[in-house]
């Protein structure tokens, strides 16, 4: 729906969804809501791996749109790789797993 | 004729956060006449009533589909009463208005000019403070430098750029994990690109 997004490819769709999983899984706050949505919706981070894992779901198109749009290349910071992003998320798991949560 | 109609619904946790997005705008509303309908006066009567009554903008701050700006569910401001917005901007803090409903924005017709986002407008539940400066900061050109709806457009932008780098280099402040400002960054990246303006983006208050 937005103009400016690309689209992402299924090689990537493949690791956003395996990230979210894996994020979710160990997320201590799974169940709560970590995103509103101005559609009156929310998004835990359960949601978010549910999202990823229906990619034609409407939650799963959206998600995907995000991601795409944080791969849009501009001026305000260097451009981030997907691979980049996701790591934030394999830190926080990598670190929730080592505390037992 | 009064100036600006600010619609608040706050018919849910969201939009009550939304709402008091709007009520810091209509803030620096300064020598420009508002009326606000807020909560429970937000219905479809409601608005017509005051719409009737000869407003030149509108400014909503709440839910939308790609038709219509809805509060439980019911479409408050939609193809039948938006031209009712005489000559001015409507300016809708919401999810995906601007896909068909702020296509009805024209130069020369009822209402000139529109702003809002083309998809959905995501705030983090526990940090939105970031993203209500940017919606707060990216309008206030709009009544400050009584600057056109492009300008304000860009200002938002802008805006979510700042929110986004806040939420990256500064989200342990507000609490958020590592993966948890990433998100947060993620969706304030995403509303930049949902920015979207139609009809006369010259337009000014």
């Amino acid at each position: 729906m937005p103009q400016d997004v690309p689209s992402l490819s299924e090689s990537q769709r493949l690791r956003i969804a395996e990230t979210m999983s894996a994020w979710a899984e160990s997320h201590p706050s799974r169940n709560l809501p970590i995103i509103q949505l101005a559609d009156g919706s929310e998004l835990t981070p359960l949601d978010m791996a549910v999202a990823a894992a229906e990619p034609d779901s409407r939650r799963g198109r959206l998600l995907y749109r995000v991601f795409a749009a944080a791969l849009i290349e501009d001026k305000i910071e260097p451009l981030e790789t997907l691979e980049d992003i996701l790591l934030d998320y394999w830190r926080d798991v990598e670190s929730w797993r080592s505390e037992g949560r | 004729m009064k100036d600006i109609l600010f619609i608040r619904p706050g018919d849910d946790s969201s939009a009550i956060q939304v709402a008091a997005w709007g009520q810091a705008v209509r803030q620096m509303a300064g020598s420009l006449q508002t009326d606000d309908l807020c909560g429970a006066q937000a219905t479809r009567s409601n608005v017509d009533k005051k719409l009737s009554a000869d407003f030149r903008h509108l400014f909503w701050f709440g839910h939308g589909t790609t038709t219509a700006l809805i509060a439980k569910g019911q479409a408050l401001v939609d193809a039948q009463n938006i031209s009712n917005v005489r000559g001015g901007v409507v300016v809708a803090i919401a999810c995906y208005a601007a896909v068909t409903l702020g296509r009805s924005a024209k130069s020369g017709s009822n209402p000139v000019a529109f702003l809002g986002f083309d998809d959905e407008l995501g705030f983090p539940a526990n940090a939105p403070l970031p993203m209500m400066f940017a919606v707060t900061r990216g309008l206030s050109c709009l009544f400050q430098q009584r600057h056109d709806v492009k300008y304000a457009a860009d200002q938002l932008r802008t805006q979510f750029d700042r929110a986004r780098m806040e939420y990256k280099q500064n989200g342990a402040k507000y609490g958020l994990s590592r993966s948890d400002a990433r998100t947060a960054w993620l969706f304030a990246k995403s509303n930049r690109y949902s920015v979207r303006t139609h009809g006369d983006t010259q337009a000014v208050l």
